[in-house]
């Protein structure tokens, strides 16, 4: 008889971090690959990848819930190593932005205020602080509110009634799209600009929380009825064809709707993935090595956007579009592995250092 | 190290690193200890550091317990 595999463990959940880490590299890069080559009419994969990130990035909420184990020690220690990298992450990007001016002839600290700014603040591309246009450091909003998130989930969980949890979880996303339906705010970029990203928080909350349902009611491994998940994936399709989803600038075009539909895609394709993916593929593997690393991966791509400035690179649009997207594509993931193995041997030196002097 | 001692290592590793209760070798390490991708990745890199061998990524598709990773670490040091 054929052994049961099983797909519950922490190497399934990373494989399927690492392919949704890439997934939002690649829509980076065709994005940025269609402005350099000012192409005014998208390839349909640039916009089906382009319109899947909001999907990627409730899919990538949802499993870190799924991961998430309420804690009566250590959040602090927890919240700081993950601070850690931010702050970490943060003085790489200042050091690419120097770099960058030194190489294009600019003063060195040109627009390095806004960025810094940017960086505590927690800047979107449209944020404005007293009159000044901040810079956003690419994903790094991501990590504030998956940080932060994962932090208010904690205190959230101290509640001993479930019903006052959902009441205060739900109630507050369900506040939000009525406050943005109600107020004439639709469509205006941001819609709130408050720092470091309440509402993007609180929306990440929603959905980590969801995860956590899915685990504690062992939902994905149930065999699914099929005509509920027909509906759920044609609902998910309908919301993602006449949708939109913008979770970092709050922005959703059918309001709520958005975001039920959003769920509905993410579970989907998380439940699709356990049944069809099998450990023992190659494929699995390398996405698992992204995945093990996606804290420090979105980072990395923050700061290698920054210092090499792909919209810049003007030479590539004669390539083409797609040639220049390949060639961007492949090149970041090179660098981004590269200062992967950097930091991991760091981290190696560092550990055995800490071994011989506890010795 | 005998396997005894890998478990008892990774044990230790695990309940120093803030979990609430005390470690049972059967736990898994998703589900009942709630560990994350970075948390075991720095046990990895301890155990590798202590062992003073690689431990490959894959061995993750396999493991779902404690004693799980103990009894892949041990297999490891026997392939050394």
């Amino acid at each position: 008889m054929e052994q049961k595999i099983n797909k519950n463990v922490i190497g399934m959940w990373d494989a399927l971090k690492g392919g949704l880490v890439l997934v939002v590299i690649l829509g980076h890069t065709f994005a940025t690959a269609a402005e350099i080559c000012q192409v005014s009419e998208w390839p349909i994969l640039f916009r089906l990848i382009s319109k899947s990130q909001g999907v990627v990035i409730f899919t990538f909420f949802i499993i870190s819930g799924y991961l998430f184990k309420p804690k009566k020690n250590g959040i602090g220690k927890q919240y700081f190593s993950y601070l850690r990298i931010y702050l970490i992450a943060s003085v790489g990007i200042v050091f690419a932005q120097i770099i960058h001016n030194y190489f294009s002839g600019t003063a060195w600290n040109e627009q390095l205020g806004r960025l810094i700014l940017g960086l505590f603040y927690g800047a979107t591309s449209h944020s404005v602080l007293n009159g000044v246009r901040l810079i956003s450091p690419v994903a790094m909003w991501f990590f504030l509110v998956f940080m932060n998130g994962s932090l208010i989930l904690q205190w959230i969980m101290r509640l001993k009634k479930e019903k006052i949890r959902n009441m205060v979880i739900f109630g507050g996303v369900i506040i939000f799209f009525l406050w943005y339906g109600l107020t004439g705010q639709w469509g205006k970029y941001p819609f709130t600009d408050a720092p470091l990203f309440p509402i993007q928080t609180g929306v990440a909350v929603g959905l980590m929380y969801i995860g956590y349902l899915l685990k504690e009611n062992k939902v994905l491994f149930r065999p699914f009825k099929l005509c509920f998940c027909l509906t759920a994936a044609m609902f998910a399709l309908a919301v993602f064809y006449y949708g939109d989803m913008d979770i970092v600038n709050n922005q959703y075009r059918l309001g709520i709707l958005d975001w039920a539909g959003g769920i509905c895609g993410a579970v989907t394709l998380i439940a699709v993935y356990i049944r069809i993916c099998n450990p023992d593929w190659k494929i699995i593997e390398w996405l698992m090595w992204l995945g093990r690393r996606s804290m420090w991966i979105i980072p990395i791509h923050s700061v290698e956007t920054m210092l090499i400035r792909w919209d810049e690179r003007q030479s590539l649009a004669a390539a083409g579009v797609w040639p220049a997207a390949i060639i961007i594509f492949i090149l970041r993931c090179t660098i981004i592995v590269f200062i992967c193995q950097v930091i991991e041997k760091l981290q190696r030196k560092i550990q055995i250092k800490k071994r011989k002097t506890a010795v | 190290m005998n396997r005894e001692k890998i478990l008892e290592y990774i044990i230790s590793s695990i309940e120093s690193m803030d979990t609430d209760e005390a470690v049972d070798p059967e736990a898994s390490l998703i589900d009942d200890l709630g560990l994350e991708s970075l948390q075991i990745y720095e046990l990895i890199a301890e155990l590798e550091a202590v062992l003073g061998i690689r431990i490959p990524e894959k061995i993750l598709m396999r493991v779902d317990t404690v004693e799980d990773l103990a009894d892949e670490v041990y297999r490891l040091t026997g392939e050394k």
